[in-house]
């Protein structure tokens, strides 16, 4: 303390300590309630927002329950698994219709995420044989099955061996079929009946005739049926 | 009260006495004295030097002036209501009419006589606030100096008496002066204070009461000629009107100058800085409550949010698989949409060909380029971009309606690469490509 220093005394001291308490605890309390203004504005600001989401809870579940209808419905066909046993019953429905003999179905290993990180590509080889029109026919419901798919690449040739028919063709492509990765739906095929002598063919089998032209066989195998098979010629 | 302070102030200097109660009536406990300095604000440091000496304690203070008059009225043995109407009737007389307020006070000191002894004054209120003004601080009551002459004698021991006794004090440059018995029957306040004058005035109560002063004392220092000086235990004689002065609380007689509105406003203003520090710190309260009540309610909208949070969870959630089932569904449909088909060349193909032409073969073959996998993903089997068409015909032209079937139904380049006759067979064989632009298809 400075000498000389002429401090207050007595009633006055104490009015100046009081005034500075005052003022302290003044400032002190300002201080504090602006700090409590800004935390209930921001807290009433947190309640507000959470009111008004859990309030929107009801139509953001709508929301997003249309919003998954319309993804199944836009990827409903890509819901299928293209490795499923339900293509070759695919393949052997649209063969029929077209009346051609699918002699060839391979599946080669399947490639994830090839569009935008997402999807698997399945790429089928098929070869077939039957009349011009109806491979051609084939070839168009290869590209619509119940899988999407696209053709690759493809050749349609004309059967000009000496015993051929006119205007039999032989078919090879490489068909692509597209599902989502992994598959939603998985759709397994059951057999019908169960036998009790799997090893013994189906007594509606004869094996062709050895002059006979070569007509195919795989399809049989392939589409995984214990059917017997209809016939050698195209269907 | 336990003790009370007393400050008189003649021409040269200032004196104060603190007085307190005593077992055996009031007791001296200090004295202080300071001279006043011919300099602005010389009174008033040498009165703030005796009030710092003396301490806290109600304070008396004594009022003098020429305005001022001060006299013992007798009057009829009546109520104290009525003698206060008296008292005031025959002051507003002696003062007669005046522009500004008059404090008009009284006090009853006994019977005189037949009658009632009553002491009155009457003093201009300016007079009392001049007074007041230079003490810095609030006093508890202004008396007159004749009072204070009189309650001096008491503390002296000289009154009451059984026979009259005169006192004088100075008073300014003149005298304050009483006289009396049990109290005082006379009083004045005389311009000079020379013998002949006090003589004069004690010689006009000894001729109208016909009796003889038995004393004639001088409360201060250098007594006039013929008179005595007032001896008071522990203290000098010019000290005699400041104890007088603080012993107002315990010895009659005694008169308060000051008005209701004198003492509010020195309450008022000694508690005006306290008033202050009271709304800061009220103010401080008031601020601390209200923080308190936010903190309240900001605890409990947090509570209620936190509550909240979970529907908060699930909300927000349904809004992602919202956000994330439209992006897909996005996907899916841009997906199935770039899917191109391939299929429709062949009947393009078939649609070129004329009657006299036949097929052979038909290869959609890959780009030259390897085909990417779509947009970033793996690699996929290239996709075909080269269309190749061999047939036979019956004529040349064939090959060329080939062409530009398939330029035409295609929209790409297409060109005739090769036409032969064919000995073997009797027709023509050719071979037409076509380039479709970005794999082909639709």
């Amino acid at each position: 303390m400075k000498p000389g220093l002429k401090l207050p005394r007595g009633k006055r001291a104490v009015l100046l300590l009081a005034a500075l308490a005052a003022f302290a605890l003044l400032v002190f309390s300002f201080r504090w309630f602006l700090g409590q203004a800004g935390s209930l504005r921001e807290a009433r600001a947190t309640l507000s927002r959470a009111s008004a989401e859990a309030g929107a809870l009801a139509a953001r579940q709508a929301k997003a329950e249309a919003a998954r209808q319309e993804f199944l419905r836009a990827a409903g066909p890509l819901a299928r698994d293209a490795e499923a046993g339900a293509v070759l019953r695919f393949l052997e429905d649209a063969a029929r219709a077209s009346g051609v003999r699918v002699t060839l179905a391979a599946a080669e290993p399947r490639l994830e995420k090839v569009w935008k990180g997402h999807f698997r590509a399945v790429p089928w080889k098929l070869e077939a044989v039957g009349s011009g029109p109806g491979v051609q026919a084939f070839l168009a419901r290869c590209e619509s099955l119940p899988c999407p798919g696209e053709l690759r690449v493809f050749s349609v040739q004309a059967e000009e061996s000496p015993g051929a028919a006119p205007g039999q063709v032989k078919a090879s492509c490489l068909l692509l079929l597209y599902s989502t990765d992994p598959p939603l739906r998985e759709e397994l095929l059951a057999a019908p009946a169960a036998r009790a002598d799997v090893w013994k063919p189906p007594a509606s089998w004869s094996p062709p005739a050895p002059a006979a032209p070569e007509a195919g066989g795989a399809e049989a195998g392939a589409s995984g049926q214990e059917e017997p098979a209809e016939g050698s010629g195209p269907r | 009260m336990r003790r009370c302070a007393g400050v008189w102030r003649s021409e040269e200097e200032v004196f104060g006495c603190l007085f307190g109660r005593g077992p055996k009536g009031p007791r001296l406990l200090k004295k202080a004295r300071a001279p006043v300095l011919l300099r602005p604000g010389g009174v008033e440091d040498a009165l703030r030097q005796v009030l710092r000496a003396l301490g806290r304690a109600p304070l008396v203070v004594s009022c003098r002036g020429q305005d001022l008059a001060v006299r013992c009225l007798r009057v009829p043995k009546l109520p104290e209501r009525e003698v206060a109407g008296a008292a005031s009737w025959e002051m507003r007389l002696l003062v007669g009419e005046r522009r500004e307020r008059v404090v008009l006070r009284h006090a009853v000191l006994g019977p005189l006589g037949d009658g009632l002894g009553v002491l009155a004054a009457a003093v201009p209120e300016d007079l009392v606030r001049a007074v007041l003004q230079p003490l810095g601080r609030p006093a508890w009551a202004v008396d007159l100096e004749v009072g204070a002459l009189w309650r001096a004698g008491a503390l002296a021991g000289v009154v009451p008496a059984e026979e009259p006794v005169a006192l004088a004090a100075p008073s300014g440059p003149g005298a304050a002066v009483a006289v009396g018995r049990k109290f005082p029957e006379f009083a004045l306040v005389l311009p000079g204070r020379g013998p002949r004058e006090l003589d004069r005035a004690v010689g006009y109560y000894e001729s109208q009461e016909r009796v003889k002063a038995s004393a004639r004392l001088w409360a201060g220092p250098e007594p006039p000629e013929g008179w005595g000086v007032l001896e008071l235990p522990g203290l000098e004689p010019e000290f005699a009107l400041a104890a007088g002065l603080a012993v107002w609380p315990w010895l009659e007689p005694r008169l308060d100058l000051m008005t209701r509105d004198m003492k509010e406003g020195a309450r008022a203003r000694q508690a005006l800085p306290w008033l202050l520090v009271g709304v800061l710190a009220a103010s401080s309260a008031g601020l601390g409550q209200v923080a308190l009540l936010y903190r309240s309610q900001a605890a409990r909208a947090r509570a209620e949010a936190a509550a909240l949070a979970p529907k908060v969870a699930r909300s927000q959630q349904a809004e992602k698989e919202a956000a994330a089932f439209r992006s897909w569904a996005d996907l899916a449909s841009s997906f199935l949409a770039s899917l191109q088909a391939r299929s429709p060349l062949l009947e393009a193909v078939r649609l070129s060909v004329p009657p006299d032409a036949w097929l052979t073969r038909v290869d959609l073959l890959p780009a030259k380029a390897e085909a990417k996998g779509k947009e970033g993903g793996a690699a996929l089997p290239s996709a075909g971009g080269q269309l190749v068409v061999e047939g036979r015909s019956l004529s040349l032209s064939a090959a060329g309606v080939v062409r530009d079937g398939l330029r035409r139904s295609l929209g790409c380049e297409a060109r005739v690469v090769q036409v032969s006759w064919d000995d073997s067979l009797g027709c023509y064989s050719f071979r037409v490509e076509a380039y479709l632009e970005g794999g082909g298809g639709r």
